[in-house]
């Protein structure tokens, strides 16, 4: 049942006849609402779901999203709220490939480089913490905090996510091409490609047959863990039929109605979606969890 | 895949004229000559390289003169210059015979044979002609061509020969010649090849001493061959790796056979296995020449094997074996600028590898012991102090969390359960530690009393976990083609904590339990040789002997007496023990 309060500010965040100046009365009424609301058991954002849809409305506005991001990642008591954002927005951004400009006019700039560090460290969508890295760029030219900030976060993005961020910032959509960072961060990723495409395929380094085996098993078990998790979420699973063919790339689907049996073509459209995880979720995980949690701890100081 | 096609590539790729001139004796002894004189660099030789005697099954002798040319023979090879083929020949049917035989020699019928790595090039053949014709001319010569099509129907005869029972070998060769492409099935073939060339069969086993001793020479030249062709082969199919373990198994398996045999003092069976340790040398240098730009760039490697453990396990593998090429060359004093070279590359795979150092498996801690060995034999005593501290405190982090200890049975599976898809429970299979154990000997011997005090404070994380240092009887040196299993030649001490200092705690992990033999009762003991007990823990995974740990440092002395100065500065960079170890690594909340 929904929460008449947060109906009422949904209406209100995500309607058309928004009104600015009740934006800040409003989120921080989010805040003192989430604040007393429980946490996923097992997790450590927030049970969003009654205010699912006020966060929704969040997310996608411009206006409102870099002030609620950045006030909540940054007050320790409204962290949860804060990663329930974070994880809204990722979704939305989770498939573009450009970076996602920010308007951080009026926003702390304190509190906009921490945010920046903990969308990093939690693991955003690279669309939005890269395009909230780069807007901080180009918001605060001449911050000292900002530029010391700044080569931590965009080393970050090469070195964990280079394939993402070389794509997000070679993108002729994105609004940074001018931007010196973005330049400079680009030809960084450039060399870095030059340097690995130089190197050669080794039969040496190949994984063993065992290894091979066990890499597929542990790919097929995740690949259908994905689609057991997407089905159980599906709204369409209660509305439409599944078909699950074997080897038909065209299928002709048999309906028998009341007049008679008819045939269907259909067309088949392939969906998919790739993320690139961070380098070291390969390489060494423990260490990669340290420098998340270092950008995380870093914002305090 | 005929075996003289293989032949005809292997000498089709030697590289030096030095190899040409090894195998050329090696082929002689096996056709029964005997080798009367051996090429030497810088001594005028009187236009013959090597001279030999072969006496025939009716008793008559006859003297082979050999001129030795690398690779294929143009007109310039046969006219200009002093080394050229038609100067030496005169030469050697003049001043040779004249001044350099006895007179007993000088009466036999002799033949003067060039021999070549490659053929006759057309522009030379009627000048070829006609020296064979002058040599022939010659009372008492006879002229001969030993090119590449003669000498591979030679090397199978004679190398291979049938009467050793090394049919099967050939075959096995082949195998591991033909599944280059998958690394793991051309060692085990070729390991295959190794056995049943290096076996005694049981129609031997009344041969005297000296046949017995005989036969073994000549089924190392065998086996060497083999291992000389795999190299070639795996050059010029792209895979180096079969060779490099290859190498590993035959230096060992021949050292192991020579111990059975009596034979490790027989100078011409050490002469034998410092040439298979030279080619397998040369081919560690190879690889990492190939290797190494891939090793330090994470990208490239995660393409290579895109799982934490699986590129873990590589990463370790390459430390163990760059830690082994490392040991191999400290015991030659003249390596010197190698070996910095080897130390800087080893220190900056360690340094591009974070991994480095939290070992996933307990048995990926040989490789680190290797790791440490080397390096303290370089003197690099700070990167080795920096390595050890990095280790121990991931592994204090570890510990604390309960999370990525080094799994106990180094079982892939099980270590994907613990690091990768967490369906182990921490500690499931963490009950045994010989890492730990490693790296108080490691700190002993560095005598780091801080490092030594770092691991004492985790014993209250250690409860019910058994520390075991291990300690090999000395059929270790025998076990390679033993067919044994590990655990018939350890002996295991469980610790009870470490002890109150450096001092006390290298004395502890060297002494030897009643159950394990002295390492002085090893027939390598003391010896260059002995560096095959680092080759042995690489190759069968087990333990790095504490001894050899401990005698890592008084190696700084034998392999850089000609230096000055502080060993020290033997190394440029020190390990950084990787970002953020000092910290507690808790989640982002």
């Amino acid at each position: 049942m929904r929460d008449p309060e947060l109906l009422e500010i949904y209406l209100k965040l995500g309607g058309y006849s928004r009104n600015a100046a009740d934006d800040a009365v409003l989120l921080t009424r989010l805040a003192e609402l989430a604040r007393k609301m429980p946490t996923a058991p097992g997790a450590d954002h927030l049970d969003s779901g009654a205010m699912d849809d006020c966060l929704h409305a969040i997310a996608h506005s411009p206006a409102l999203f870099p002030i609620a991001i950045s006030t909540w990642l940054s007050s320790e008591e409204d962290v949860p709220l804060g990663k329930a954002l974070q994880h809204q927005v990722s979704v939305a951004h989770l498939s573009q490939t450009y970076p996602q400009p920010y308007d951080l006019m009026g926003i702390d700039e304190q509190q906009a480089v921490i945010a920046a560090r903990r969308l990093c460290a939690l693991g955003a969508a690279p669309a939005v913490s890269l395009g909230w890295v780069l807007s901080l760029a180009r918001q605060f030219p001449q911050s000292s905090v900002v530029s010391e900030a700044l080569a931590t976060l965009l080393d970050y993005h090469v070195v964990e996510l280079p394939v993402s961020t070389r794509t997000l910032l070679a993108s002729t959509e994105s609004a940074f091409l001018e931007l010196d960072a973005s330049i400079a961060t680009l030809e960084r990723l450039d060399r870095q490609d030059v340097e690995l495409n130089a190197l050669p395929h080794l039969q040496e380094f190949e994984m063993t047959a065992d290894m091979r085996l066990l890499f597929a098993t542990l790919k097929r078990n995740e690949h259908r863990e994905i689609h057991r998790k997407a089905d159980e979420q599906s709204i369409f699973r209660s509305i439409v039929r599944r078909i699950k063919l074997k080897y038909g790339g065209q299928p002709v689907v048999e309906v028998t109605g009341d007049a008679g049996a008819t045939e269907m073509t259909m067309e088949m459209v392939s969906h998919e979606l790739s993320i690139e995880l961070p380098l070291s979720e390969a390489t060494d995980p423990v260490l990669g969890s340290m420098k998340r949690n270092r950008l995380w701890k870093g914002a305090r100081t | 895949m005929s075996l003289q096609l293989v032949l005809q590539n292997y000498l089709a790729s030697l590289k030096e004229r030095d190899e040409l001139d090894a195998l050329l004796p090696e082929l002689l002894i096996a056709m029964g000559h005997s080798v009367l004189s051996r090429p030497q660099t810088g001594v005028p030789q009187a236009g013959v390289d090597i001279l030999s005697s072969y006496t025939d099954a009716d008793g008559h002798e006859e003297l082979y003169m050999f001129i030795i040319k690398f690779g294929d023979i143009g007109r310039e090879d046969l006219f200009t210059g002093k080394q050229a083929i038609l100067p030496s020949a005169r030469e050697a049917y003049t001043d040779f015979a004249r001044h350099r035989l006895t007179e007993a020699q000088k009466a036999l019928p002799k033949h003067l044979v060039v021999v070549s790595s490659g053929v006759v090039k057309q522009e030379a053949t009627s000048g070829f002609a006609g020296l064979a014709d002058e040599v022939n001319a010659q009372p008492g010569f006879t002229f001969d061509f030993w090119g590449i099509d003669q000498l591979t129907p030679l090397i199978e005869e004679h190398v291979f020969d049938e009467s050793l029972l090394l049919a099967n070998g050939k075959s096995d060769l082949r195998a591991a010649l033909a599944g280059l492409e998958d690394s793991q099935a051309s060692i085990h073939r070729f390991v295959r090849f190794t056995e049943t060339s290096l076996a005694t069969p049981e129609s031997e086993a009344n041969d005297s001493a000296p046949t017995r001793r005989r036969k073994f020479l000549r089924r190392c030249a065998a086996a060497a061959m083999g291992h000389g062709v795999l190299v070639v082969w795996g050059k010029s199919e792209n895979n180096l790796k079969p060779a490099v373990v290859a190498g590993e198994y035959l230096a060992l398996r021949m050292w192991a056979k020579a111990v059975d045999l009596g034979l490790t003092e027989d100078e011409e069976f050490q002469e034998r296995l410092a040439a298979t340790l030279r080619v397998h040398l040369q081919t560690l240098f190879d690889y990492f020449e190939k290797v190494l730009s891939v090793l330090k760039n994470q990208r490239a490697m995660v393409r290579h094997r895109p799982n934490p453990v699986f590129y873990a396990d590589l990463v370790f593998e390459e430390l163990g074996r760059l830690a082994t090429l490392l040991l191999l060359i400290q015991h030659d004093p003249a390596s010197q600028d190698l070996r910095k070279v080897v130390l800087d590359e080893l220190i900056e795979v360690i340094n591009a590898n974070s991994i480095s150092l939290l070992p996933l498996l307990d048995g990926q801690g040989i490789d680190l012991a290797l790791v440490f060995s080397a390096m303290m034999g370089e003197g690099a005593l700070d990167a080795a102090r920096g390595l050890l501290k990095g280790v121990s405190i991931r592994l204090r982090n570890a510990l604390a969390r309960n999370e990525h200890l080094p799994v106990d049975t180094d079982l892939i599976e099980d270590a994907i359960a613990v690091h990768f898809t967490g369906d182990a429970e921490g500690r499931d299979f963490f009950e045994t530690s010989t890492l730990i154990p490693m790296l108080a000997t490691v700190a002993a011997v560095l005598n780091d009393e801080e490092a030594l005090d770092f691991l004492r404070g985790l014993a209250s994380q250690l409860e019910g976990v058994t520390l075991e240092r291990w300690y090999p009887t000395n059929a270790i040196e025998r076990f390679t083609g033993a067919k044994r299993n590990l655990t018939q030649i350890s002996a295991s001490r469980v610790l009870d904590g470490f002890q109150q200092d450096a001092a006390a705690e290298l004395q502890a992990s060297l002494r030897i339990p009643a159950n394990a033999d002295e390492p002085a009762d090893l027939k390598w003991y003391g010896k260059p040789w002995e560096v095959l007990t680092a080759v042995s823990a690489r190759l069968h995974r087990h333990p790095l002997p504490t001894w050899y740990v401990a005698s890592s440092l008084e190696r700084i002395a034998t392999s850089q007496e000609s230096e000055s100065g502080s060993p020290a500065e033997g190394s440029s960079a020190t390990p950084q023990p990787g970002p953020g170890t000092g910290e507690s690594n808790e989640a982002p909340a």
